[in-house]
């Protein structure tokens, strides 16, 4: 709607379309004649005084209508007429109807008294009643008689506006619901708006008529065809659409409420921006300087009007609810119901930005919270969540902002903030609530996420136990599970990991079921189960061949196959990783694979004597580790370490020994980088094929790279030296000076060790080598306690059993307390170490722990679990120790003859093993003799105390010729018996083995 | 009438006035008073115009002498709004670009015709997709007479598209940025979001040009249909990019179908940008032939 050609007026008045009642020189001198009557009325409605000119018109009615028409003719209806406008202005519409249709049937043009022009308005009078009959809402009636109107009026003499008539009959169909009715004669008004002089104000009302209309018919097509062909039309100019806008914005809601949703955007699409009204209202108000306004063709500009549209935009604005408020709020709305919930979340940060003070800023930030939570705007989620927590700490939507900023964070892998986060908020939150529930799953998810399994554990155990019906479910006791395998617990992971699979058994709704496949399958390798990790490994490779591990699992697939000795198949799947990896991008996975490759064929020991070494086939692996994963790979040092022998077999040894200088002087530069040790080792055994230990020493002592405040790089290189001197120590043999000058190094070096570096500082390797030191080679073990417990902190669990077993060791000797904190460490190195002899060792140390707690009976059931020929592993290195504590456990007991029988199994079985033979020997003598059983001659069995005596004398006869060569501690055993048996001998229960033979030389 | 002038103006005033225009126009005083007059030429101190529009005549007048020159606006101006609001910029470029010579003379009156014309003829260039010659319009185009503070801004924004024309991303990244921070009208704003989400697009970061791309979508509700129906297009197109979507898009119906990857998430995002193009973004144009597969994943979202 446009600015149209105009004219100025200086002061604005409403222009009243009347007639002239023509008067009579008769009648002009009565005080309440017609003529005076109606000339007051007019005087008050040209002065828009309707209720002073109603009353007047009222009386004149009331005292001549009666006889009106014989005394005036039809002029009369001249005065229905001007009382119907005063009731259309005071909205009494009823009356207003019936003072027209009056005017109209009452006094028609004809007739004697038609003189002068008569009834003027007799026809006009047909519009305005159907205007009273629009107001009073009886449209069909008011559509009927405009359309008479327009049929009975006289072309010359009835002047009416056909803009409004087009205006109020397209408003009377759309109230009808006659949409096209109404669209055509609105498209009549607005296409003919100059030549009509349609009103601005009067298209708004009719299309606001037909809003309604189409929203009740829920006829959006009608609504967007007429937006689209005549958009020029109903675009407002921004400085008139201040007045418009909120009704606008009222039709839009309504079409929303109607489901219209592409109708309230073209609705909401012709509001422009405030800022953009307010400038043309500044603009407009300018260009008319000192004038009170401008009538135009179609539109009257009024300064006051202007202004206080300007006002009224300003305050809204200034207040923070501008009409944009509503628009952005309905666009986010919109887009995120038809789920472009990125597009609802642009609308909200608008709103959060550039509305901060609108009424609804909680709802609207709480939205842009949540939006951006969906769509993983991680960032924002975090930035506006800590800004509502800040602004609105009462809210109804704190908890699930919370709830939201952290599911956000978690899912978008933000498990560092999830951490600083999560640990803050849980202990805040009641137990058993929504918020604790995601809290502790995101705790526990995140630590797991990020390797700190040990804290990770306590956190998804509980959850699991506290919210079996949370909606993590899945997760956490996927998580629970897998957690547990990284520290290594194998079979508590094994078995809740087979749990898992059993209760959610369909892999195409479980997405942690690849996962967990993959670690069960480490499960069964790690528990020497290879034909088992083989099957969930090649189920894996089957049903998941784009899992996200699948590269890793082949890597474990050839790890196991490997472990297998198949190393052929092995390589296939080494090589599979590797072209996984490096399809996918997965330098990681890639770099593991190539490791593996150059470890395998790059190991000359564990070549078949019979087929052709391969060592060499390592070195192209390892060039390609270096050029294309040597930067960053955390392989880097044991490929370093691997890559030896294959290097010095091509003449490239001394590039390997320097490429472990390097990565050794790389790795020291980080801080607990892991495999630093391996590569010293193997770094000090490479330099000590061309170097003296004494050189090492002072090549160590100032290794290139490695600066002084390195604590945990040097200590790793004083241990080294430590291991060169312990090596010389078992060369030296017979040489004493050698040992001496061996063993007065080594102790300085531990001693330095202790004193100069702080646990804090040291390696979980460093920390382990120096408390077995102090365990085994110092008279105080149990200052390795500290050492081992601060091995067991970290994270690094390369070290966990040999720490818990160290640990385990000095604490078996300490109280019951500490005796069955040592049994709990030693079983969890049985139940989880992948070395079969740590777990050998850990059972025959339990057995040894609870025979010194004087719990006989469960040693009884451990030892002969230990001695048990059924299971996978068979253990025999400590089965005489064992096998001695078994019958000892039965004799604690009372159960003599089981300890007689487990006794002779033990010394019959392992003689020359002193210090076990020698002692159960002894023990099985002396229960013997207590039994005191008589033999039978006839049977030849002998009594017990025969039988014992006998028995000893020939276990000392046979091993009398070891005795030069015991031990001070075994001979002491065996001169035990040795002195028992002379004791039998001089009892006159036994018959002597002189005797004995004696009476046999004589037969 | 006071304040006429007996001598001879600038001579650009003498010139002009031999020109065609007249500018149908009330000359307000500071008391109130008020003359019609037909402004022939003006500069920035005098105007010369006629009393009628058939007088042959022309008087001179002083600018200073009026508190205010209130200009009709011309029926060619008009035409060409209305095109310009039907959304016909190509038809309405000609016709502003006429208005905007016609009026030439008298382009130094605060709200003329000639200014506010050649403005709305860089506005339909813009629209256009025409940067090369907004570029050329920018020019020569004589701001000072403008009365908006949005229609500044505009030129100012224009600044930014000239960065789109010449590709400098860098350039055209720093000054949305830059904008995005002011609380400008939702139809700049969309500029705004629209020019940044092409540089990033540019530089390949699919979603955040996404998200720029977004608040041009509804920064004014969709009302810059030139911007919204791009936004949306270039929008879905970005996500096709994505390897996870592509993947979503294989496993779609498969096995190993994942409705929880972000693949499949972001899927069912350019999905309901497809839906919504059809609904109101794509301005009443139809959703094009190689984004119609999208439709199909609307209705599992909905099924879900």
């Amino acid at each position: 709607m446009k600015l149209t050609r105009s004219s100025l007026i200086p002061a604005l008045s409403l222009a009243l379309t009347t007639g002239f009642l023509t008067t009579s020189s008769s009648l002009a001198q009565i005080a309440e004649d017609p003529q005076t009557l109606n000339s007051q009325a007019l005087t008050s409605m040209q002065g828009s005084r309707w209720e002073e000119a109603l009353t007047k018109l009222t009386r004149a009615v009331e005292l001549y209508d009666r006889n009106a028409l014989q005394l005036f003719g039809p002029q009369f209806g001249v005065t229905w007429y001007r009382k119907g406008i005063c009731e259309l202005k005071l909205k009494r519409w009823e009356d207003a109807a019936k003072s027209f249709e009056t005017c109209y049937q009452k006094y028609p043009n004809k007739g004697a008294k038609v003189d002068g022009s008569g009834n003027i308005f007799n026809k006009r009078s047909l519009l305005r009643w159907g205007e009273a009959e629009q107001g009073g809402e009886n449209y069909e009636q008011a559509i009927r008689l405009f359309k008479k109107f327009l049929e009975e009026r006289d072309n010359t003499r009835d002047k009416f506006d056909p803009g409004s008539f087009y205006i109020n009959l397209s408003i009377c169909y759309f109230k009808s619901n006659k949409i096209p009715e109404g669209v055509e004669n609105l498209e009549t008004a607005i296409k003919n708006k100059v030549r009509f002089r349609t009103p601005d104000a009067g298209i708004v009302a009719a299309f606001q008529a037909l809003v309604g209309a189409v929203v009740e018919k829920r006829d959006e097509k009608a609504l967007l065809d007429f937006i689209d062909k005549n958009r020029s039309d109903i675009v407002i100019d921004p400085f008139e659409m201040g007045v418009y806008s909120r009704l606008f914005l009222k039709l839009a809601s309504d079409a929303i409420g109607a489901d219209m949703e592409a109708g309230a955007i073209a609705l909401y699409q012709l509001v422009p921006s405030t800022d953009v009204m307010i400038e043309d209202l500044k603009s407009r108000t300018a260009r008319l300087g000192s004038r009170d306004g401008m009538k135009e063709l179609t539109r009257t500009v009024v300064k006051n009007k202007l202004a206080a549209s300007r006002q009224e935009l300003e305050k809204l604005r200034r207040e923070g609810n501008p009409n944009e408020t509503i628009q952005l709020g309905a666009t986010a709305f919109i887009h995120e119901k038809h789920g472009n919930t990125r597009g609802a979340y642009a609308a909200y940060e608008q709103l959060e930005l550039f509305f901060p003070k609108a009424k609804k800023r909680e709802d609207n930030l709480y939205n842009l919270v949540r939006t951006s939570s969906i769509i993983g705007e991680v960032f924002a989620t975090e930035n506006y969540g800590s800004r509502f927590l800040k602004l609105y700490p009462d809210s109804k939507h704190v908890p699930a902002v919370r709830r939201m900023m952290l599911t956000s964070l978690f899912f978008e892998g933000e498990y560092e903030t999830c951490i600083k986060v999560a640990s803050t908020m849980l202990p805040n939150l009641e137990e058993g609530s929504k918020e604790h529930d995601i809290c502790l799953h995101v705790l526990g998810g995140s630590y797991y996420y990020t390797g700190q399994y040990e804290k990770a554990q306590p956190l998804l155990d509980e959850h699991v136990e506290k919210y079996e019906k949370s909606q993590f479910e899945k997760a956490a006791l996927y998580f629970q599970a897998s957690n547990l395998s990284r520290l290594q617990y194998w079979t508590k992971s094994a078995s809740l990991l087979d749990a898992f699979f059993s209760k959610y058994p369909d892999p195409a709704d479980n997405i942690y079921y690849s996962f967990a496949l993959y670690d069960r399958a480490n499960c069964h390798y790690a528990e020497g189960e290879n034909a088992a990790a083989l099957d969930k490994l090649n189920r894996l490779e089957k049903e998941f061949p784009n899992a996200d591990m699948i590269a890793m699992a082949y890597n474990l697939k050839g790890n196991v196959l490997q472990s297998d000795g198949n190393r052929d198949e092995a390589e296939v799947y080494y090589k599979k990783a590797l072209e996984f990896g490096e399809r996918r991008d997965n330098d990681l996975v890639a770099g593991e694979a190539l490791f593996y490759l150059v470890a395998m064929l790059g190991d000359k020991s564990a070549e078949k004597k019979d087929t052709p070494s391969r060592v060499k086939d390592a070195v192209p692996f390892s060039d390609k580790f270096w050029k294309e994963y040597g930067d960053s790979s955390p392989y880097k040092t044991q490929v370093a370490v691997a890559q030896v022998q294959a290097l010095s077999s091509v003449g490239r040894g001394e590039e390997a020994l320097n490429r472990l200088r390097d990565v050794i002087s790389q790795m020291a530069a980080t801080q607990g980088a892991p495999g630093l040790e391996e590569a010293i080792n193997s770094y000090t055994d490479v330099y000590l094929e061309s170097h003296t230990a004494d050189e090492l020493k002072t090549h160590y002592y100032e290794f290139p790279g490695i600066s002084s405040d390195n604590k945990a790089a040097l200590a790793l290189l004083r241990i080294a030296i430590i291991g060169v001197f312990e090596k010389e120590l078992k060369k030296a043999g017979d040489n004493q000076a050698a040992r001496n000058k061996a063993e007065a190094s080594i102790k300085i070096l531990f001693r330095e060790l202790k004193n100069d570096f702080d646990p804090k500082d040291l390696s979980p390797y460093i920390l382990v080598s120096t408390a077995d030191f102090l365990r085994n080679s110092t008279s105080a073990p149990r200052q390795s306690l500290p050492y081992y417990d601060e091995a067991l902190e970290r994270n690094d669990k390369s070290y966990l059993f040999p720490a818990l077993f160290g640990r385990a060791s000095v604490l078996a000797e300490g109280s019951k307390e500490e005796q069955g904190k040592a049994i709990s460490d030693l079983k969890r190195v049985f139940a989880d170490s992948q070395d079969k002899g740590e777990r050998e060792r850990a059972l025959y140390r339990i057995v040894e722990t609870q025979m010194s707690q004087g719990d006989y009976e469960t040693a009884a059931e451990t030892a002969k679990e230990y001695l048990s020929k059924e299971g996978n592993q068979i253990f025999t290195k400590f089965a005489p120790e064992v096998g001695y504590a078994l019958a000892k456990s039965y004799e604690e007991r009372g159960e003599v003859n089981n300890a007689l029988a487990n006794y002779v199994r033990v010394w019959s079985a392992y003689k020359g093993l002193i210090k076990v033979s020698a002692p159960a020997m002894k023990s099985w003598m002396e229960l013997s003799w207590q039994r005191n059983s008589s033999g039978d001659e006839e049977k030849d069995i002998k009594g017990d105390r025969q039988g014992a005596y006998e028995q000893g004398w020939t276990y000392i006869d046979q091993t009398r010729r070891f005795e030069e060569k015991m031990t001070d501690t075994d001979r002491k055993l065996w001169q035990e018996v040795e002195k028992l048996v002379e004791q039998y001998e001089a009892s006159a229960d036994v018959k002597s083995m002189a005797k004995i033979k004696a009476e046999a030389a004589n037969k | 009438m006071k304040h006429f002038l007996t001598l001879t103006l600038l001579p650009m005033l003498a010139t002009s006035s031999l020109r065609a225009v007249q500018a149908e126009s009330f000359l307000i005083f500071e008391d109130g008073r008020f003359d019609r007059a037909w402004i022939v030429a003006s500069s920035a101190s005098a105007i010369r115009y006629k009393e009628t529009e058939q007088a042959v005549g022309t008087k001179d007048l002083k600018r200073s002498a009026v508190q205010s020159i209130y200009i009709l606006d011309p029926p060619e101006f008009t035409e060409a709004m209305e095109l310009f609001q039907g959304r016909k910029y190509a038809e309405a470029k000609d016709k502003f670009a006429a208005v905007a010579k016609e009026y030439k003379p008298i382009n130094e009156l605060p709200d003329n015709p000639a200014t506010a014309a050649g403005f709305y003829e860089m506005e339909c260039l813009r629209k256009l997709g025409d940067l090369d010659g907004l570029a050329q319009a920018m020019d020569s185009f004589q701001k000072q007479s403008l009365t908006r503070e949005n229609q500044f801004r505009q030129i100012e924004l224009n600044a930014m598209w000239e960065a789109v024309r010449k590709k400098d991303w860098s350039r055209l990244r720093n000054i949305c940025t830059e904008r995005l921070k002011e609380r400008i009208p939702g139809s700049q704003r969309a500029q705004v979001g629209y020019c940044l989400a092409l540089a990033l697009d540019a530089e390949g970061e699919i979603y955040p040009a996404i998200n720029a791309y977004n608040i041009a979508m509804t920064a004014d509700t969709g009302a810059s249909e030139d911007l919204t129906r791009k936004a949306a297009l270039n929008s879905m197109a970005l996500y096709k990019k994505d390897p996870e979507v592509q993947s979503a898009i294989k496993l779609w119906g498969t096995k190993d179908e994942n409705p929880n990857s972000a693949g499949q998430q972001r899927l069912f995002e350019a999905a309901a940008l497809a839906e919504l193009y059809e609904l109101s973004l794509g301005g009443g144009t139809s959703l094009p032939a190689e984004h119609k597969d999208l439709l199909k994943y609307v209705a599992k979202v909905k099924v879900d």
